[in-house]
């Protein structure tokens, strides 16, 4: 391997202070500060050797192609993954990057497409960091090699800070359109609640207060039906912003619920010298106190996202496994009660939103766990270990 | 000091206390249990000129003669008590039963009752009606000490008035009583007067006992889901069989907290006892419908010259009907369609029906249908008869009179078959 001194020199001033401060400890997995642990980056950093003199693509061949692309992600219904691969291709700023270092040719979208069919799992696709490391290895052509590792890391951590942002929008926005859902369920439960009132009402069996008071739990419903609808079209609106779509685009669909639990609980080991590895800001600090100050934060910040991560893994599982098995069992037992005239038909509606409610909390509570392992990708770094 | 502390230190407690220990006393003998729900043959009356009680759903209890005087062994114990089929409740009882078994003497007759407390508390046994001496009485605490769980007391007296009486605690009363702890004391004339050809008994009883649950709560006053004759509810209720003829006596004890009135079909009768004794034949009237109240007793008698299947039952509707909500919607006349279809939808898993509408008597269709209930929880109306469901619960038997039928044969006979035109039928233009 040529020898690299930009970089050689900043490892070794690391190690030099690792040895004063004697927090060997703690900066224990920044001992390999270099490149190399960004996959593929030495042969970025070999190719930053010479100086490929291509001729500057064509605006319109990747603009075509990329549309051409983002229609036949929208054609599909949206997944995470595809969430990310559209914003990778329409971002403004990413899209700034490609111009700026030229590297905007159709190739770059067809290889996108490459890599993101790569991804087994849909749910933990890595294209915000596939996109980054090929517009990283497309532009090398034109950086000034002595720079080049400061521009590196900061597009890097733009295509990552988008990646995240894109993961925990689109996150926000199934959930909030299958939460929207589910009330719906809950506003036919209390019409017809109210319905039966009416009926009581006109047969004399039920006064006007307790007609009121049915329409009165409807009408709480009713709004909060609102209030979810408009959730929805806020969740996906800033979708669309962060993947740039307007006109017909818009329409996309995604699937109605939320992608499952994973069975195994996500519990990783040795996550910190994980991150200190691959994030960036650790990557590119040269001075030492502040390389330090970087890595406890990093360490702290990793654990509090670790931590929050398995916190809402168990929450949903306990919502899944125990919480609505439970409100399953009321609304059973209540059925057969309701079949021995022992409770009424207002009290089996109750319980029906009782289990629709719980089914509610438990898509809160899948959200929730997605948007901690967004969270948690993007703090270690923009993707978490296999 | 006070009082009591005065009396043992002084000797008078201990005094009276050695008295009764030195009495030679055999051990008392093993108990029989009553576990099953099924009316025994009553017991023999040994020539002594008096027809023996049939116990609904239950018996008397044998006793054993020891230098003439009558000893009876009643274990106080927690019992397990079919209510009907599918429905086992968990209950305090006697001898393996909830209401323990009969107890059955003449008059004049010496008798020895050992009670054994196998309750996971304190009982005693109040012998409700009978006249006796003060300390025999049963009252824990003010005639005795209550008797410790593990022991077994001693109550001794003679049986000085012929009558129907009872038994139960006056230890914890009301969570005993709640739990199904009683019994029936039936004092024969010794006289052989008032002899009848079929003499029946049973107590009545009140429970709440929630939907799939199992044993009862003991801290309900008022509002009532369940109410028995012997701790049976219908069908779960023997019939009274009956021979054509026969002189008939009922006798009817109410542990429940509220009045029942015992409405006979086909006769009226006359209310011959209560737990005061016999009613002179001057100040019986007819009836044919006996309010029992709180805490009493009522005998009443027929002649039982009209064969037929005739309903017996408590007069007050909601006892003759098993658990029922009381906190439902009134759906009487509701028009449901418009909300059904969305309630269906809401709930793909589950055969959803609006009920009530025109009445509640499609809910025994959907029961035998196999609409599921709670489990351990009898249906709001059941029993099917040789022309369709019955519809009744609770309180509610049948007295069956027939002809064909020989002395002393409690055999249930099966549904009347009904003479040819007498049934009530369709018209038809």
């Amino acid at each position: 391997m040529t020898s690299l001194s930009p970089i050689a020199a900043k490892k070794s001033r690391h190690s030099k202070f690792l040895l004063i401060a004697g927090a060997g400890w703690l900066l224990a997995g920044c001992s390999a500060t270099t490149l190399g642990n960004f996959p593929d980056t030495t042969d970025v950093v070999e190719r930053a050797d010479y100086i490929d003199r291509k001729p500057v693509p064509d605006l319109s061949d990747y603009q075509e192609a990329a549309q051409a692309r983002i229609k036949e992600l929208l054609a599909r219904p949206l997944t995470v993954g595809s969430a990310v691969e559209i914003a990778m291709l329409n971002s403004p700023g990413l899209q700034e990057v490609y111009q700026k270092y030229q590297i905007w040719d159709e190739d770059l979208v067809a290889e996108m497409a490459e890599a993101a069919k790569k991804e087994a799992d849909p749910n933990h696709t890595n294209m915000d960091w596939v996109a980054a490391r090929l517009a990283l290895m497309k532009s090398v052509n034109t950086v000034y090699r002595y720079d080049f590792p400061d521009e590196y890391f900061a597009v890097a951590e733009d295509f990552i800070e988008t990646g995240e942002e894109v993961r925990k929008a689109y996150f926000e926005a199934v959930a909030a359109a299958q939460l929207q859902d589910m009330l719906e369920h809950a506003a036919t439960a209390t019409q017809a609640a109210a319905e039966l009132a009416n009926a009581q009402y006109e047969a004399g069996t039920a006064n006007r207060r307790s007609q009121a008071l049915q329409h009165m739990t409807h009408a709480e419903i009713v709004k909060a039906l609102a209030e979810a609808r408009l959730e929805a079209v806020v969740a996906r609106e800033a979708l669309n912003r962060l993947l740039v779509l307007w006109g017909d685009d818009v329409n996309w669909s995604a699937p109605e619920t939320l992608p499952e639990l994973p069975e195994a609980r996500p519990a990783y080991e040795g996550l910190e010298e994980y991150a200190l590895k691959r994030r960036l800001d650790v990557l590119s600090e040269r001075k030492s106190w502040a390389l330090w100050h970087t890595a406890v934060d990093v360490r702290s910040e990793v654990r509090e996202n670790h931590a929050a991560l398995l916190t809402r893994y168990d929450i949903a599982k306990y919502q899944r496994d125990t919480v609505l098995p439970l409100s399953a069992v009321v609304l059973e037992e209540t059925q057969l009660e309701y079949n021995g005239m022992l409770m009424g038909i207002y009290d089996l509606i109750d319980d029906t939103r009782g289990q629709i409610e719980a089914g509610r909390e438990y898509v809160e509570a899948l959200r929730d766990f997605w948007i901690a392992e967004a969270e948690l990708s993007q703090a270690v770094g923009g993707t978490l270990p296999n | 000091m006070n009082r009591r502390q005065f009396f043992t230190a002084s000797g008078l407690g201990l005094a009276a206390s050695a008295g009764l220990m030195s009495r030679a006393i055999a051990a008392p003998a093993e108990p029989e249990s009553f576990a099953d729900p099924a009316t025994r043959q009553p017991l023999s009356a040994d020539g002594r000129g008096y027809t023996p009680v049939v116990t609904l759903n239950g018996g008397s209890l044998p006793w054993r003669l020891n230098n003439g005087v009558k000893e009876f062994h009643l274990v106080a114990e927690p019992v397990q008590r079919e209510f009907a089929p599918g429905m086992v409740v968990n209950c305090w009882g006697y001898n393996g039963s909830s209401p323990g078994p009969t107890i059955e003497v003449v008059e004049g007759d010496r008798v020895r009752i050992f009670v054994t407390n196998k309750l996971p508390e304190h009982t005693t046994i109040h012998w409700h009606g009978i006249l006796l001496p003060s300390g025999m009485d049963g009252v824990g605490g003010l005639t005795q000490p209550h008797i410790p769980k593990g022991k077994t007391y001693v109550y001794e007296f003679t049986v000085r008035h012929s009558g129907t009486f009872m038994y139960h605690p006056h230890s914890d009363e009301m969570v005993q009583m709640a739990m199904g702890m009683m019994g029936m004391f039936i004092v024969h004339p010794r006289d052989g007067s008032r002899r009848v050809d079929r003499d029946f008994c049973f107590l009545l009883a009140s429970w709440d006992i929630d939907p799939g649950t199992f044993t009862p709560n003991t801290a309900e006053m008022t509002d009532f889901n369940m109410w028995t004759f012997n701790s049976r509810a219908f069908p779960g209720i023997d019939p009274l069989v009956v021979r054509k003829g026969d002189r008939v006596r009922i006798r009817v004890g109410n542990l429940t907290m509220t009045n029942h009135p015992i409405h006979l079909h086909g006769y009226s009768f006359k209310i011959t006892g209560t737990d005061g004794g016999w009613v002179p034949p001057s100040a019986q009237w007819p009836e044919v419908t006996a309010d029992i109240p709180v805490g009493a007793m009522r005998a009443f008698e027929f002649v039982a010259d009209v064969e037929g299947d005739w309903a017996f039952h408590c007069h007050k509707s909601h006892h003759t009907m098993g658990p029922m909500g009381h906190d439902i919607p009134n759906m009487i006349g509701v028009d449901q369609k418009k909300a059904t279809p969305k309630i269906a939808k809401l709930l793909p898993d589950y055969m959803y029906m609006s009920m009530g509408e025109n009445g509640m008597a499609e809910m025994q269709d959907m029961v035998a249908m196999g609409m599921s209930l709670p489990e351990n929880t009898l249906p709001m109306m059941t029993g099917e008869g040789p022309f369709g469901p019955i519809e009744m619960g609770g309180m509610f038997t049948v007295l069956k009179v027939r002809e064909d039928l020989a002395p002393g044969d409690y055999t249930d006979p099966g549904w009347y078959e009904h003479p040819e035109g007498t049934v009530a039928y369709e018209y038809k233009s």
